[in-house]
């Protein structure tokens, strides 16, 4: 199109079709279809492309939570009167939150739909959904094949009752899917997680002979091994995310996993038993082509790239791709005793794999050190125990991560945290050291002029054991920005020390974003507390043992 | 080669020295410097589907931008944001619409990803979240549906507008 014009005259309609594809692609197509379906026959014809209806997501991210993407009924009506009855041929896939997801699955029939996002199910909106019997009986059974399904615990609800919840909405799951190739289970938030205990008491219909995928986080070692133990006799690829790897009580099934080719196993807090747990079940894999394997090990070595050749790729004919984090800790008296960070990546030199990061901490006061050993890019949902050392990178997949040294952490080292973890849901620091150039900042009248660390998706934040300057970093609103809905762990005399009782204007701002608040010590509260935190429902702990990490 | 210029001409005559740097920007301009050996001091590049006044523009635009890092790459599994714009651009984007589209079409021609992708969030900016008349009425869109099209969406709306 020639645009060789003295005044301005194109128009939105003068458009190319080429160009117009562009502008609707920076949008979600619900966005694309509730606004410029219907409005003419060209836009109609264009916004009926398979780009924008083979995939219907009403669920949006806010800041500390899914939300259904209609924020009206008139929006909903629209969709299920109009629009979805047009397009419905053409729809692959729902993407839907469980406030609304009945009336779009009930709108029209979708002879074409194969896969199903439900997020923020809890126990009623599954009961509804999955006894419906004309879904059940139809799209349910016969035409879906993928499922990924997230639970939305209710923050009041004890953690016995989330496990309870869950279990509930899974044995629904294969009992009415029962087509299903691939499942993905996984909770809203972090901060909701309640990992399913697998055991047949609770889960006598949790099996399939036509699952080939799973994806699922549970509670604990005795689990991953139930999903192992026949139950789904044709899976070909197991992700795992653990809470804990104890030692099982009874090792119930020992037998070789010719199906499985790909496998990873997640789990974020350390364990001390490697060789006795991790590695035989690896050796049950014969047929493995990929591994990932992202956990933190207590060991009288460092595991090291010599450790991964011997044990794993040595002894895995198949294993074609192997992505990992490994984390060993170590408790040491002497420093000379523990190899060094050259040392580490030396053993990494004939490595099949290029791209491996390592680096050693060493902390005097705690006599402890520890080595990490990881493939880049990092596939990893945790990253604990950040020191100075951090090399940096980006962990896009990260959504939990403490930061903890001897000594202290700058406010540049938070803003290269920000950096390399964008979606953080939860922080802990624990650090003791004064910071040394805080008072450079303040004398040069320099926080006025400093980066301001934003951390778009924190919900939950526990500064409980540091120095008061890290509670200044977090709460000084020319440092820190926070987002609405943020859970705060910190300690109740240092919280009043370090606001000035409760009075400071520098940490009224980001205080007032708090909207839960959990106070550790001896002191009882004082009544300014609440008017300091607003919009903050306050509860009190005299134990320092329940804080965070 | 910092510093040296080329000129670029508009369809209506009008020549503009320009910093190569800040010219390759444009892919198109890049490739033909490169790709076709054109001579940077003495030749005069013609752009004719771009006028003067949004040359300028773009000229304006490219040389605010001329440090930025490459734009990533598209990924349709990220999640969509078009409230990402900065505050100078959304500045330089305060025009009429058929500037906006005018500046839409040229980054596509030209080849200039980061204008391309800031122009079109702004227009989609402008759609979202509108009913279908509104949209007519926000860009002036003629409704060409029959009559009988026609009765059948407003039956359809009415609906909505009673549940």
């Amino acid at each position: 199109m020639n645009i060789n014009m003295e005044y301005s005259c194109v128009r939105f309609n003068d458009l190319p079709d080429e160009i117009l594809m562009i502008i609707f692609k920076k949008m979600n197509n619900v966005e694309v279809l509730y606004s410029l379906h219907s409005v003419n026959q060209r836009l109609n014809k264009l916004v009926q492309d398979s780009i924008f209806t083979s995939r219907l997501t009403f669920v949006k991210r806010c800041s500390d939570n899914l939300v259904d993407a209609f924020p009206c009924n008139m929006m909903l009506n629209r969709f299920c009167l109009q629009i979805l009855p047009e397009v419905h041929d053409k729809i692959k896939w729902l993407d839907l939150e469980s406030s609304s997801m009945k009336n779009v699955l009930c709108a029209t029939d979708y002879p074409n739909l194969y896969g199903l996002g439900l997020y923020n199910i809890n126990e009623e909106s599954a009961r509804c959904l999955f006894t419906d019997e004309t879904l059940s009986s139809g799209i349910f059974k016969n035409q879906i094949r993928t499922l990924f399904i997230t639970i939305d615990n209710d923050d009041d609800d004890s953690y016995e009752d989330m496990v309870l919840s869950a279990t509930s909405i899974v044995n629904y799951i294969l009992n009415v899917f029962t087509g299903l190739i691939y499942l993905k289970f996984n909770e809203s938030l972090y901060k909701n997680c309640a990992r399913l205990l697998l055991d047949d008491e609770f889960l006598p219909t949790f099996r399939s002979s036509t699952l080939l995928k799973l994806n699922i986080r549970v509670q604990c070692f005795d689990d991953c091994l139930y999903l192992l133990d026949g139950r789904f006799n044709q899976l070909h690829t197991l992700c795992v995310d653990l809470v804990h790897i104890n030692r099982p009580h009874e090792i119930k099934n020992q037998g070789d996993l010719p199906n499985l080719k790909c496998f990873s196993l997640s789990c974020n807090l350390a364990i001390s038993f490697y060789d006795e747990l991790i590695l035989p079940l690896l050796y049950r894999m014969s047929n493995l082509e990929q591994l990932g394997l992202y956990i933190a090990t207590i060991n009288a070595t460092f595991i090291d790239g010599n450790h991964l050749k011997r044990d794993i790729i040595n002894r895995m004919a198949r294993l074609n791709q192997f992505t990992f984090y490994i984390a060993s800790f170590m408790f040491i008296c002497n420093p000379l005793d523990f190899p060094s960070a050259e040392d580490i990546q030396r053993t990494f030199i004939d490595f099949p794999k290029n791209n491996i990061i390592s680096y050693v901490d060493y902390f005097p006061e705690a006599k402890q050190s520890q080595c990490r050993i990881y493939s880049y890019p990092s596939f990893i949902p945790y990253y604990d125990n950040i020191t100075n050392n951090f090399p940096g990178g980006l962990f896009q997949y990260v959504r939990v991560i403490s930061l903890y040294d001897e000594y202290p952490f700058e406010h540049e080292f938070f803003i290269r945290i920000q950096k390399s973890f964008p979606f953080i849901e939860e922080l802990t620091v624990i650090n003791y050291k004064s910071q040394n150039e805080k008072q450079s900042y303040e004398s040069n009248n320099g926080s006025q002029n400093l980066s301001l660390v934003e951390y778009s998706f924190l919900n939950e934040l526990a500064i409980v054991r540091v120095h008061d300057h890290y509670i200044e970093q977090f709460l000084f609103n020319t440092k820190t920005y926070l987002h609405n809905n943020v859970l705060l762990h910190i300690d109740y005399e240092s919280l009043q020390r370090v606001t000035h009782n409760f009075t400071r204007e520098n940490t009224q701002i980001n205080c007032a974003k708090i909207n839960e608040l959990k106070l550790y010590g001896e002191t009882c509260p004082n009544s300014s507390l609440q008017e300091y935190f607003p919009n903050a429902k306050i509860c009190f702990s005299r134990s320092i043992l329940k804080d965070k990490k | 080669m910092a510093g040296h210029k080329i000129k670029l001409q508009s369809s209506d005559g009008d020549t503009f020295d320009v910093e190569v740097e800040i010219a390759k920007q444009s892919a198109t301009i890049k490739t033909m410097l490169e790709d076709l050996g054109m001579d940077e001091e003495e030749d005069v590049i013609p752009l004719p589907n771009v006028n003067s006044a949004i040359l300028k523009k773009v000229i304006q635009w490219a040389t605010h931008h001329k440090d930025d890092p490459p734009p990533p790459e598209d990924d349709e599994n990220r999640e969509k944001n078009t409230n990402d714009i900065s505050s100078w651009d959304q500045d330089f984007l305060k025009v009429d619409q058929g500037t906006l589209f005018e500046l839409i079409l040229a980054a596509n021609y030209l080849d200039i990803k980061g204008l391309l992708d800031v122009t079109c969030k702004t227009v989609a900016n402008m759609i979202k979240g509108k009913t279908p008349e509104e949209i007519r009425r926000t860009f002036n869109i003629k409704n060409d549906f029959t009559p009988q099209e026609e009765e059948q969406i407003k039956k359809e709306n009415e609906w909505c507008e009673e549940k």
